[in-house]
């Protein structure tokens, strides 16, 4: 896991971007290529103990915003820049960042991991207080070794760097685009509602509570509405067969 | 979408190794920009979103002193008046809070008073930061504003939600001074086509009031309700 502080200079980006379902050996060549240059970053930049700034990662890379509120800004870093000129081509890489802006800290969102797989993306992000959630997207190896297209929402303290991971599902193939609703609360509090595979036609609706590591469904069934998801401090509701549903989150 | 070029990598290899050895980081720090903010820079920052900002702007006099909220939208050198920062003085004033943002929509409520708090009035509205537009406007519930200056509204919101098309839904806490049959407590959307309450009451939660999609639910003694937003 990569995480800051790192040393100050330009930064190359150090994951290749997600193929989903198309791994190949250009990928994996940008992967060997990125590692290698993060390491001669290491050794050429000057070592000023500066902490990795978002300024440091946008100066080479065209960076777009996901998410802002006013004390955190998530965005995706992508193409080589210099001198304000960015390259033409598709990028081979994203890698998204969350800034906590009173202190300038930098935090890479979803280091590849062997959880995570060997491609894994950010797609959506949403923030408050001092957290961000965040929807990951990853291949990984299936019972069978098959390529496996799994989805969580984790979340991160976005101040101090902490992560708390979460259990993964996975996605049937052919399903079309995934419906799944997320949010987080100030106090750290995030849940989530998707519908499960197009066989079974149910929905299920976690909660993360603050400062608990733990997961819990608190609703699951073919009548949950993933789409009624609404989280604020102290209550999750949804809709269940149209009648409002809570949770107490304290 | 994301796609792959096979040739792709050796320019991803090129480019980054150039940069990486040969450009030293201070000539790099010249071409950086700030996109993402569009705020003068003294002003205070209050909130922001993906699209816009809402800042305190005032005076420096032995500190900050915040005399009104404005906003303005990414890339864009227009601002506009969102709020009061508040109260003038003792006898009379406004005091606005920025309780939500959505893309460029602002949700201000603000609260004002005259001759020493003896009138009082609750308000809401939605700004458009992009152009300045108020695209909603209301007392937070009855009494209506009237021209001789009496006390308007139901009471201070103590939480509000927003949708993207500008409509609006709060919790509006009545004042002793101001009591209804209505009850403490009043939850009121404000949609393109008017205002309506849609629940009342003493028991409702004045902080639980939240949105998902078309539908607002709030917690009414100790149970959850919901009312389509539309």
């Amino acid at each position: 896991m990569i995480t800051v502080p790192l040393q100050a200079g330009p930064v190359p980006l150090l994951r290749c971007g997600p193929q989903i379902g198309h791994p190949n050996r250009a990928r994996l060549g940008c992967l060997i290529a990125a590692l290698g240059l993060g390491a001669l970053a290491v050794v050429a930049s000057p070592a000023s103990g500066a902490h990795l700034a978002e300024r440091h990662i946008c100066d080479v890379h065209r960076c777009a915003m996901i998410a802002a509120s006013r004390n955190i800004r998530v965005f995706e870093a992508s193409r080589v820049c210099a001198r304000g000129r960015c390259e033409r081509e598709e990028p081979e890489y994203r890698v998204e960042f969350a800034a906590w802006l009173p202190t300038g800290r930098v935090t890479e969102l979803a280091p590849r991991t062997e959880e995570r797989g060997l491609q894994a993306h950010v797609s959506e992000a949403k923030v408050a207080g001092q957290y961000a959630a965040f929807r990951i997207s990853g291949l990984a190896q299936g019972k069978y070794d098959e390529p496996q297209l799994t989805e969580k929402v984790e979340r991160i303290d976005v101040e101090t760097g902490l992560r708390t991971f979460t259990p993964a599902f996975n996605v049937s193939y052919g399903g079309g685009p995934r419906r799944l609703y997320f949010a987080v609360t100030s106090e750290g509090t995030v849940a989530w509602a998707f519908a499960e595979t197009l066989d079974t036609h149910e929905s299920t609706v976690d909660v993360l509570v603050a400062n608990s590591k733990i997961t819990s469904t608190v609703a699951h069934g073919p009548n949950v509405e993933p789409a009624s998801l609404a989280l604020i401090p102290g209550h999750a509701y949804w809709l269940e067969a149209g009648l409002p549903r809570t949770f107490s989150t304290r | 979408m994301r796609q792959t070029r096979t040739r792709a990598p050796v320019g991803c290899l090129i480019a980054v190794l150039g940069l990486t050895v040969l450009a030293p980081a201070s000539a790099l720090a010249a071409v950086h920009k700030k996109p993402w903010a569009c705020r003068p820079g003294h002003a205070h920052l209050v909130d922001a979103d993906k699209q816009a900002q809402v800042y305190e702007t005032g005076r420096i006099e032995g500190g900050f002193h915040a005399e009104g909220i404005m906003g303005c939208v990414y890339g864009s050198s227009h601002q506009f008046f969102v709020g009061d920062a508040g109260p003038d003085s003792a006898s009379g004033g406004a005091s606005s809070s920025v309780e939500q943002m959505v893309g460029t929509l602002a949700a201000v409520a603000t609260s004002s008073y005259e001759n020493y708090g003896q009138v009082q009035r609750d308000e809401v509205s939605v700004i458009e930061l992009r152009t300045g537009r108020l695209m909603r406007h209301s007392a937070t519930g009855p009494p209506e504003p009237a021209h001789d200056y009496e006390s308007a509204g139901a009471g201070p919101v103590t939480s509000l939600v927003l949708r993207p098309n500008g409509d609006i839904a709060w919790i509006a806490a009545t004042p002793y001074q101001r009591l209804t049959s209505a009850g403490k407590d009043q939850v009121y959307t404000l949609e393109a086509s008017g205002q309506r309450m849609v629940a009342s009451g003493n028991e409702i939660d004045p902080l639980s009031l939240a949105l998902a999609d078309e539908t607002i639910y709030w917690t009414q003694a100790g149970k959850p309700d919901s009312a389509p937003l539309k």
